[in-house]
């Protein structure tokens, strides 16, 4: 109970190719989640929950070679081009254990026939400036921010073509365990 | 990249009255409404103007921490108050608080909260400490709530009861002043 530790959880079902993966938080992602102690969101209303507003988004991409650093900040190939059809915010807790989740779907036919070699989950909020300090009442804007990225290349899992006779369903949750 | 990254928050406290530390850098322990204030912040429909869902929108006076002097109880993560807080309510006020992002240190990023009592204001033996932010207590998606409608809650308690500290009486000639870090760290 001296922490919370934090993780990224990416699911991947299209056809059949169904992925349970974890991904990597990087700078960008805690620089977001530091903002959660005390910024205040300038001229915003409402103020939605950064995964609830309509835009925080999953991207898919391409990339089979690129790993993740902690500076990455984008996906590191093409974006593969179909908007989602649908998007979902859910959460749940058990225990000391806090989710929040966002599902994206995209229908069959959407997508193009393509490699899927990384997800990325870019979610919509504020986010701290590198190295320069701020006090809480200082005002901020809002925007989207990577938060993380799941990838063939650091080995979460395996890249494949996307059936596009089948729909594809991404499950992203972001987990706080004390 | 070798492994996946996955992030930690960590919490440090520092107490001192004026020059004597009496508590130094000892680890919290954090509680279940810090994460669930932290999921809250990505799934709620937080509505309001200029809004810090952490310290109000600017008409709440912010007040992060409380005294209290329990020595034989130990941290539970359902806590939401001081088991026995020194003055009314969740306890008596500080008379100067702020709260400031601090920037990167060591690789991941920091935030510090403070808290002064000025000298007199506060009396007793103190065996808990508490850190209390009008945190989000509802996960349920796209709830709609003011910025100002949260209630402050305990989200992280150092005890004796825990080992943290011994306990200490008060000098109350001199200020009271603690410093709650928090560190987002990677590994």
């Amino acid at each position: 109970m001296s922490g919370i530790n934090i993780k990224g959880e990416v699911s991947i079902d299209n056809g059949n190719n169904k992925i349970e993966a974890e991904n990597s938080i990087t700078k960008s992602g805690i620089r977001q989640l530091v903002t959660l102690l005390g910024f205040v969101a300038h001229n915003v209303n409402p103020a939605h929950g950064n995964l609830y507003d309509s835009s925080a988004r999953i991207k898919l991409g391409d990339d089979t070679s690129t790993k993740t650093a902690l500076s990455t900040e984008s996906l590191q190939g093409a974006l593969i081009s179909g908007s989602a059809d649908s998007r979902t915010v859910t959460s749940s807790e058990s225990g000391g254990t806090y989710k929040a989740k966002l599902i994206n779907t995209w229908d069959s036919g959407t997508l193009t026939e393509d490699t899927l070699g990384e997800v990325v989950l870019e979610t919509y909020g504020l986010k701290a400036s590198g190295n320069i300090p701020y006090d809480a009442y200082d005002y901020h804007s809002q925007s989207q921010n990577f938060f993380g990225r799941a990838s063939s290349a650091d080995g979460d899992f395996s890249s494949f073509t996307i059936d596009t006779t089948e729909p594809l369903t991404v499950v992203y949750k972001i987990i706080f365990e004390v | 990249m070798e492994e996946n990254i996955s992030a930690k928050i960590k919490g440090f406290v520092t107490v001192k009255q004026e020059d004597e530390v009496i508590i130094d850098g000892q680890e919290n322990n954090i509680v279940n409404n810090f994460a669930e204030h932290m999921v809250g912040c990505h799934v709620l429909d937080v509505y309001g103007v200029d809004c810090n869902v952490c310290l109000g929108d600017g008409s709440i006076d912010i007040n992060f921490m409380h005294l209290g002097e329990d020595t034989t109880t130990v941290t539970s993560g359902g806590m939401d108050t001081l088991v026995d807080p020194i003055g009314s309510g969740n306890g008596t006020d500080s008379n100067v608080q702020s709260g400031t992002y601090r920037g990167e240190v060591n690789g991941g990023v920091e935030w510090l909260y403070s808290s002064t009592w000025d000298a007199g204001t506060i009396s007793g033996t103190v065996g808990e400490i508490g850190l209390f932010l009008y945190a989000i207590d509802n996960t349920n998606v796209g709830a709609y709530e003011w910025g100002t409608s949260f209630s402050k809650k305990l989200v992280a308690r150092l005890s004796a009861a825990d080992g943290d500290f011994d306990s200490f009486t008060i000098d109350t000639s001199k200020s009271l002043t603690i410093e709650w870090r928090y560190e987002f760290v990677f590994g």
